[in-house]
């Protein structure tokens, strides 16, 4: 302890008069970031090498050359003296900004970052309101660079923060600057796109719009959209997201971030999770031996099912999709065995700053082992309904693509014996079995996933799920209290609270709120980094949208006064 | 302005034969890291396949481990690889300034029309590309131009049809390294008349003791005086061995108090530089000194007269310096355009190799001590200090974020020195002849005490002078420092005044980077602080002059157009600003400026100067600035009239150079 006390020495200083302190060798960009002063950069980001090109941080220092010094390559000395609000400093970055602005089509209109941009930002806070620009502008090239990055060189900024990504942070090394002077821009090598796991991360760096995600573009303006901080399903390491929304459907998912998760990525694969959520093949209507019915329906039938049957005799089957509490709760209403099926491995990408893709696509396979303990893949299932002992199974498959139960289990199934489904996909099971309900999505629900290194992080609901979906937690329970588990039907929270209070091994002490937006590790993980040690520095996430206003509030839509007197926008705090 | 990417031809398969890959093997060796290879390897790919195509490039990435986005970068960064659509041979007319002042603009002109094609194009048998080149570092000779990377100088239209007929007849055997010229060889300087006394009393700054002989140019033009041979029987490598009979402290000391400043272009002092690298308890690992040879500021050709006739003076230069730092390891690194001086260099370390100067045991020391030319490839921005280490590490030559100063943390992230090819050359004669002998020549350093404006440094040793544009001798001069820098141009000893009989306009003292000095100005001394009092600076000692017909507007715009294609497009202020002032000014040039355009250049100038990486912000804004508020009242008339008196010239040719362009 008194080793990492020495280590961070504290150097007192002073930004436009206040008194800070930064860490010994840290700059002055970091130093004010860490301290919630906010110095406008482009280039710098907290996991890249310093470029020190877009000269935005410009900021008078004392001691310090006269001339004026970036703040991200400046180290504070014991007493420095910023000045980083003086009409000199002011007016060195009105003149950067108007020189960005020079070549720069000002097509805001109809530009997709229009509205989470940092060229509008600081155009708005620190530019000027006319230019002496009357040139013809120079055009570079618009094309894409990869399957799903769109480049408009004519918005470039030339921060080189992609270019930095790709050889610093995923090491393959697919785009580059070519050309110098005013006519350089960001390419790739013919034939070599930019294609690497990450690439989705190149447009969430990118401070401007040059490099879109083509997925999302021409699809909605920014401030429409609502973001719910919520985690990817898409395997185990359980990105920290933003599944942001517009009209009750999620136009794209970007990456919040969390140091010991996922830094400040995520993957395309975990950028289009959200799509297994609006495919064909959801089950979006309750069935009663195969036929569509009302909810309503299908849970008396489901009721008088479950309470005929004696609890020794349920079994129950879920997948590696389940929420905790899910899992919590088919635990408890039935007494016999339990089976849980897995998707297969996928493929594993490591960065070289530590960020861990995983290649198990299963984002609760460690809440499986910290609720249920150890279950096989539905082996003792298969006995029981083999051998008579099991008369009912409840199969709770919020898989995407719906579980690949073992051959032998699924002859099993087969048989006579009865189910109760609660399903993502209308599959086999709730097409031929006694009821089935429809599942949700984990965009759609609320819960907890344990991820890989043991981190108990929220999933939130971002949207509202297709057709009459009640799903798990509701209908569980409603069976659960049929046989006297609980008296009424709780929220997940509530839920959760009844898993800690259940296992208190791995969960003592955690409540479903303090989970926060960083997530707790449970008792024993791997990851013990507290919430507060989750976040770097104020105001410097992974994608330079996260700095704009809808971030602030989770799912809090409010109206306020436009600044332009047109009446109210509708946007988040 | 055309901003596609440069045809870069296919992407074939291509393999390097067992012999080219054996000779990158051994290339590799000499540096710490295989990526430092990448120019030269570019070289052997350009060699081998004819050109550096997308082809090449994807072979050589696969060599050297690297991605071939980043491959792509570096080449398209550097703009003296053969395109796969040029000809067999490659013409580069050098359309800067001072080969501007002297009729390359008209000459290159003809040469278009000679070969029937456009700058940029290849004639229909695949035999002739014709290019701008940036500064050729042949200004007094101009106009010159570059046939595959051979100079070919004091060209005229008649002489360029020879040259071209003569390659059409013989394409495969003709030589294309006869056309370098000597036409003024002047290296002397000193007259005992213009011996000068200090005054009694108050110590005057500028006192400069004209007796001086050359020093430093004594054994150019002289093509046997290459060789280490000759070089020792001039009194060569004397001074080496007085040097290393020193400790290292004393060297730099020595250095220090010599009073030695760099000859590339700041001026400062050589052995505090020395004195910077820390010690090896402090910053354990290897020392690099680098030699920047990458002369590419216009106006200036000094420095590829040592690496062409004196390199071993150089290398004399550069083991004092490896010694005096500790280093084991010396780059040259040599503009990609001076194909003779690379050779030269070559061979020059080929002879030190053989006479122990450099090898496993150097000098007799028993230290490793070697020496590699590295060349560049077309980028003025390699001149500067970390532009050049940038490059040397095979990357795109960005100059680097200060701190950490190279010094410290350098090529390699190891403690480094960058001295240009004239300071190092200095220190041969400084350590044979002795430190009073040294300081004796230039003016004097004057004690803090006497705090005179700027005095203090003072400027000392031997220097070469560069003169081009509108004189009736260019050439290169070693004349000391102190002299008047009206004497030096109007003096019948030196360069015998502005031709034609026409009077004085303007004087760039010192590379097309620096601000003018008006005919009421150039009564300086011209040495660091004399110049520097006047407004300047002698930056790279590049004189060049300005007849009375010159068109400031349009000597403007082609200052600008050179930093605008050599910005190396990193920082924001210096990218945008170099192409915005470009445009503007060539707006005035075509007739369409405004009055207010005038205050746009102040603002521009103002904005980018001091918010930059390097200075290369700072390289457009003074000549923007100066030639614009020496000259105002020419921009005014040239807004209003919408062209100059010279109807857009940018000056009157002289009759008889105007009777012999028309012959």
């Amino acid at each position: 302890m008194s080793e990492t006390t020495t280590e961070r020495l504290e150097v007192p200083f002073t930004i436009d008069g206040a008194s800070y302190t930064a860490l010994k060798g840290e700059t002055v960009l970091e130093a004010a970031l860490r301290n919630g002063y906010f110095i406008p950069h482009y280039c710098w980001h907290p996991s890249l090498s310093i470029a020190g090109n877009c000269r935005m941080c410009l900021v008078h220092t004392k001691p310090g050359p006269p001339k004026p010094q970036i703040a991200c390559n400046t180290v504070v000395s014991e007493g420095m003296e910023v000045d980083a609000s003086s009409e000199k400093t002011l007016t060195a970055r009105e003149g950067i900004l108007e020189f960005l602005l020079a070549n720069h089509p000002l097509d805001c209109p109809i530009c997709d970052q229009a509205g989470e941009c940092d060229l509008q930002q600081y155009s708005f806070d620190h530019g000027r309101t006319t230019s002496k620009f009357s040139e013809i502008k120079t055009q570079r090239p618009r094309h894409d660079l990869g399957p799903r990055i769109r480049f408009n060189g004519n918005r470039c900024i030339l921060c080189t923060r992609c270019v930095r990504f790709c050889d610093e942070v995923t090491g393959t090394g697919e785009l580059t600057v070519v050309n110098r002077s005013d006519s350089a821009w960001i390419d790739v090598f013919p034939g070599v796109p930019l294609d690497n796991p990450l690439s989705g991360c190149t447009a969430d760096l990118c401070p401007v719009g040059a490099l879109l995600d083509s997925d999302w573009i021409h699809t909605t303006r920014v401030w429409l959209l609502r973001g719910t901080k919520s985690v990817c399903s898409g395997c185990a390491t359980g990105c920290n997201v933003n599944v942001e929304a517009f009209d009750d459907s999620v136009k794209r998912m970007t990456p919040r971030e969390n140091q010991p998760v996922n830094k400040w990525w995520m993957c395309d694969e975990g950028r289009d999770s959200h799509r297994e959520a609006t495919t064909d093949s959801r089950l979006n209507v309750a069935r009663l031996d195969g036929q569509p019915v009302k909810h309503q329906d299908a849970l008396e039938a489901a009721l008088d099912l479950f309470s005929a049957t004696p609890a020794a005799k349920i079994a129950y089957l879920t997948t590696g999709h389940a929420t905790c509490e899910e899992l919590h709760l088919l635990e408890t209403i039935t007494d016999g065995p339990g089976g849980v099926n897995y998707r297969p491995d996928g493929g594993a990408f490591e960065t070289l700053d530590g960020f861990k893709l995983s290649a198990d696509k299963n984002p609760n396979r460690a809440g499986v082992v910290a609720v249920l303990g150890d279950v096989d893949a539905g082996e003792r299932v298969r006995k029981g309904i083999e051998s008579g002992q099991i008369e009912l199974v409840v199969v709770c498959d919020s898989q995407p693509g719906g579980a690949n139960w073992d051959e032998g289990l699924v002859e099993a199934l087969k048989g006579d014996v009865k189910a109760i489904v609660i399903s993502l996909e209308d599959t086999w099971l709730a097409q031929t079995k006694q009821v089935a309900f429809p599942g949700l999505h984990a965009i759609e629900k609320d819960g907890t996933f344990v991820n890989q290194n043991g981190r108990l992080q929220r999933v939130r609901a971002a949207v509202s799920a297709p057709g009459d979906t009640r799903g798990e937690l509701d209908v569980l329970q409603e069976l659960g209290r049929s046989a006297g588990h609980f008296p009424r039907v709780l929220s997940a929270g509530g839920v959760f609270r009844r898993l800690a209070a259940a296992s208190p091994d791995a969960f003592g002490g955690l409540t479903y709120r303090g989970l926060g937006a960083v997530g707790l590790p449970l008792a024993g993980a791997a990851d013990q980094t507290p919430a507060d040690k989750c976040q770097t520095y104020y105001n410097a996430g992974p994608v330079s949208r996260e700095t704009r206003a809808q971030d602030e509030q989770t799912r809090v839509a409010v109206h306020r006064e436009s600044p332009l007197g047109y009446g109210t926008v509708r946007g988040n705090v | 302005m055309s901003h596609a990417l440069p045809v870069l031809g296919d992407v074939l398969e291509r393999t390097f034969s067992a012999e080219v890959q054996a000779e990158i093997a051994t290339l590799i060796k000499r540096y710490p890291e295989a990526k430092a290879t990448l120019l030269p390897v570019l070289r052997i790919a350009e060699r081998e396949f004819g050109s550096v195509d997308l082809g090449s490039m994807k072979l050589v990435a696969k060599t050297l481990d690297l991605s071939p986005a980043y491959v792509l970068g570096v080449v398209t960064f550097y703009f003296h690889f053969r395109r796969p659509t040029d000809g067999t041979f490659v013409i580069e007319v050098c359309r800067t300034l001072p080969c501007a002042l002297r009729g390359s603009d008209a000459f290159a002109e003809g040469v278009a029309k000679k070969l029937g094609i456009e700058f940029g194009g290849t004639t229909d048998d695949g035999l002739f590309t014709i290019k701008n080149a940036e500064c050729l570092a042949a200004c007094d000779k101009a106009p010159v131009c570059h046939v595959n990377a051979y100079s070919w100088e004091c060209l005229d239209l008649e002489t360029f049809g020879k040259l071209v007929d003569d390659i059409r007849a013989n394409p495969d055997g003709f030589d294309l390294t006869t056309g370098r010229k000597t036409p003024y060889p002047w290296r002397a300087a000193a007259d005992p008349e213009c011996e000068r006394t200090q005054p009694e009393g108050e110590l005057d700054p500028y006192y400069t003791a004209m007796t001086h002989e050359p020093v430093l140019a004594k054994r150019f033009f002289n093509d046997e005086a290459a060789s280490y041979e000759a070089y020792v029987k001039d009194g060569g490598y004397v001074g080496l061995k007085k040097a290393l009979k020193l400790k290292p402290e004393e060297v730099i000391q020595i250095t220090k108090d010599s009073g030695l400043r760099g000859r590339g272009g700041a001026g400062f002092p050589c052995g505090m530089k020395w004195g910077f690298v820390p010690s090896v308890e402090k910053v354990p690992g290897p020392r690099y000194l680098l030699v920047n040879a990458d002369e590419s500021e216009p106006g200036t050709f000094k420095d590829i007269r040592f690496i062409e006739d004196d390199p071993h003076q150089i290398l004399e230069g550069a083991v004092i310096g490896a010694y005096a730092i500790g280093s084991n390891d010396i780059y040259i690194y040599i503009r990609g355009e001076m194909r003779i001086g690379a050779d030269r260099l070559e061979v020059a370390i080929e002879e030190a190799y053989k006479n122990g100067i450099f090898g496993e045991n150097a000098l007799g020391f028993g230290v490793r001590l070697d020496c590699t030319v590295h060349r560049g490839a077309g980028a003025y921005i390699c001149g500067e200090e970390t532009g050049l280490i940038s490059s040397l590490e095979g990357k795109r030559g960005l100059p680097k974020l200060k701190p950490p100063f190279p010094a410290v943390e350098g090529v390699w992230g190891q403690p480094t020195i960058v001295n240009n090819v004239e300071t190092l050359a200095n220190l041969p004669h400084l350590f044979r002849e002795g430190l009073e002998w040294y300081t004796a020549i230039g003016t004097p350093r004057v004690s803090k005490e006497v705090a005179p404006p700027r005095g203090r440094l003072g400027s000392q040793g031997p220097k070469v002078w560069c003169v081009s544009g509108h004189v009736n001798r260019p050439g290169v001069y070693d004349v000391p420092f102190g002299v008047s820098l009206r004497e030096l141009i109007e003096s019948d000893k030196f360069c015998g005044g502005v031709w034609g009989g026409r009077k004085l306009k303007g004087i760039v003292p010192g590379g097309s980077s620096m601000k003018i000095l008006t005919n009421d100005e150039v009564d300086c001394h011209l040495c660091y602080d004399g110049v520097a009092d006047a407004g300047s600076s002698i930056g790279s000692a590049a004189i060049f002059v300005f007849d009375e017909t010159t068109c400031m507007v349009n000597a403007l715009y082609n200052v600008l157009r050179f930093y605008d294609h050599e910005s190396c497009g990193q920082c924001t202020p210096c990218r945008e600003g170099a192409g915005w002032i470009t445009k503007l000014v060539g707006r005035i040039l075509h007739g369409h400026g405004t009055m207010d355009d005038l205050d746009t250049i102040d603002k521009l100038s103002d904005e980018a100067c001091g918010k930059t990486i390097c200075v290369l912000a700072e390289a457009w804004s003074w000549p923007a600035t100066s030639y614009m508020h020496k000259y105002r009242s020419e921009f005014e008339t040239y807004i209003k009239t919408g062209t100059s008196r010279f109807a857009g010239r940018l000056y009157e040719p002289l009759p008889s150079l105007s009777k012999s362009a028309k012959a």
